[in-house]
């Protein structure tokens, strides 16, 4: 049974390489500053210090804390986000994996009359709500601290700075996307026997082959946004990087993907609301209450008939 | 490719700067040149900016390769290379001013006017070293404004002076090709100050770029 597990983790993996790696590398590699290998290369030192130093909070509340597991819920769960996941990047509609898996989760547990840690579900529900929060606040601040420090400089010693602090908000993200999103994936499998050493090995592997083999595509889509100006961009990244990394140490999953939504949220409020644009949010806002539920219910609903 | 620009202080950047003062520092020679050749009279001296146009050429497609192997964010790059553009364009202009020169078979009416473009070759040579100030200045992080502003004072009062040198030359009788080369000389000599000025305006928004 933990081979069916592993294959649904793995293919997790996989598909958060392909979809993450822009969230990390996609401006550094849209401005010229890093080849894609290098990135590559980056993505899977840091993902893997990652989940060597803070994975395990995660890991523990999503494999212990949040719901009763067995390996019949196990199964059914990771193979229903797994196909969730992959069916909505087919679509072209990509979801959150975390809430995919949460709410995949958390139905099964429902229709297999397994415990459900009230507290825990709620916590995780709330860090959702207020990691984009926090990333709001964050990049505000982070652009203020530019805007009366590093700005004030010459633009080319401006330029340099940025370019070396592109570089770190990626390697930060890169650290989340191992803590916290690949954490995650891998959680629920940690918890059913498999050595968590190995488990962070296979996971970054396969993610790595993700962003290997399927990265490119998203990341050209990043290229086009780079419109957002450097300043902005890095602090919608930064404060994004910074949010994550602190509900990662809180032991929460959060969303890399919404936290950079709100991030530019931010950056975008400074320069005046209308900059905002609506479509999207609408889009986000879509996708929020779609991923959890979607795979909720279709746990829910297997559970039951299964 | 990015260790190295962060860690060994941008090889790729510093060649680009280093190439825009150059292209400066030859636009300045030009305009020297201008005015001294034509204070003196001295078509083999003038010939000299033909020479510095190859230069300003030459550094211009430097410019355009070091950008294009990854010198600077993407933010800078169209304005600092715009920026060479513009410079380069003021140097084509004044070899454009030679020629005119050198193809004016009468001296009527530049002898009748030889002050007022001896005037305007004065205000470019100005405008051009203000323009090297203005970059010196950017790169030092300081206020550009009053550097910018004067540039702007020579752009405008060289246009006044235009206007004087086309109300003197109607009262000189000279055969229309000789009218027309003069008017293409003017034309060529004011523009120079106009490519000044909107190379200051790139400066100021280069400043901005980041902000």
């Amino acid at each position: 049974m933990i081979e069916a597990i592993l294959i649904a983790c793995v293919a997790i993996a996989f598909s958060i390489g392909s979809n993450d790696t822009s969230n990390a590398f996609g401006i550094c590699i849209g401005c010229g500053l890093l080849k894609f290998k290098t990135a590559l290369i980056l993505l899977l030192v840091f993902v893997l210090i990652g989940i060597s130093l803070q994975g395990y909070g995660v890991m523990r509340t999503v494999g212990k804390e949040l719901v009763g597991l067995n390996s019949k819920s196990l199964t059914l769960s990771l193979t229903v986000a797994t196909l969730v996941i992959l069916t909505s990047n087919w679509l072209r509609f990509p979801l959150s994996s975390h809430q995919v898996i949460i709410g995949s989760l958390v139905g099964s547990a429902l229709a297999l009359n397994l415990p459900i840690n009230i507290q825990t579900l709620t916590k995780v529900i709330v860090s959702w709500m207020t990691s984009p929060a926090t990333s709001f606040i964050l990049s505000i601040l982070t652009y203020r601290i530019l805007e009366k420090t590093l700005l004030r400089l010459s633009v080319f010693f401006t330029e340099r700075i940025l370019s070396t602090l592109l570089l770190l908000s990626a390697v930060i993200i890169a650290y989340n996307i191992g803590a916290n999103e690949l954490a995650t994936a891998m959680g629920a499998v940690v918890y059913s026997g498999l050595n968590p050493i190995h488990a962070g090995i296979i996971g970054s592997a396969f993610l790595f082959l993700g962003a290997l083999t399927l990265s490119h595509r998203v990341i050209g889509t990043v290229k086009g946004i780079s419109a957002l100006d450097v300043v902005s961009g890095f602090s919608a990244q930064f404060g994004a990087g910074l949010s994550v990394w602190i509900f990662t140490t809180l032991g929460m999953p959060v969303s890399t993907t919404y936290c950079i939504v709100g991030g530019i949220a931010g950056v975008g409020f400074l320069k005046g609301v209308e900059t905002v644009r609506v479509d999207l949010i609408e889009r986000i806002v879509l996708s929020w209450i779609l991923a959890p539920t979607s795979s909720f219910t279709i746990c829910l609903i297997l559970g039951k008939v299964i | 490719m990015f260790f190295k620009r962060v860690f060994f202080g941008g090889k790729l950047e510093k060649e680009v700067l280093d190439l825009i003062e150059n292209h400066l520092e030859i636009l300045i020679n030009a305009c020297e040149t201008f005015k001294l050749a034509f204070e003196m009279d001295d078509t083999s001296l003038i010939r000299g900016i033909c020479k510095l146009e190859d230069d300003g050429d030459r550094i211009r497609r430097e410019i355009a390769t070091r950008i294009y192997e990854g010198a600077f964010l993407p933010y800078l790059r169209p304005n600092i290379y715009r920026f060479s553009e513009v410079v380069d364009e003021a140097i084509d202009k004044l070899e454009d001013t030679v020629y005119d020169y050198l193809n004016l078979k009468s001296r009527k009416i530049l002898d009748t006017v030889k002050g007022y473009i001896l005037k305007i070759a004065e205000l470019n040579l100005e405008a051009s070293k203000h323009l090297f100030k203005a970059y010196k200045t950017l790169l030092e992080g300081k206020d550009l404004g009053e550097i910018t502003t004067k540039i702007r004072f020579y752009e405008r009062e060289i246009d006044s002076i235009k206007n004087m040198v086309k109300a003197e030359m109607r009262d000189v009788e000279v055969d229309i090709w000789e009218a027309i080369t003069f008017v293409s000389l003017l034309e060529h000599i004011v523009s120079v100050s106009d490519l000044i000025e909107d190379a200051g305006d790139i400066i100021q928004i280069i400043n901005v770029s980041l902000r």
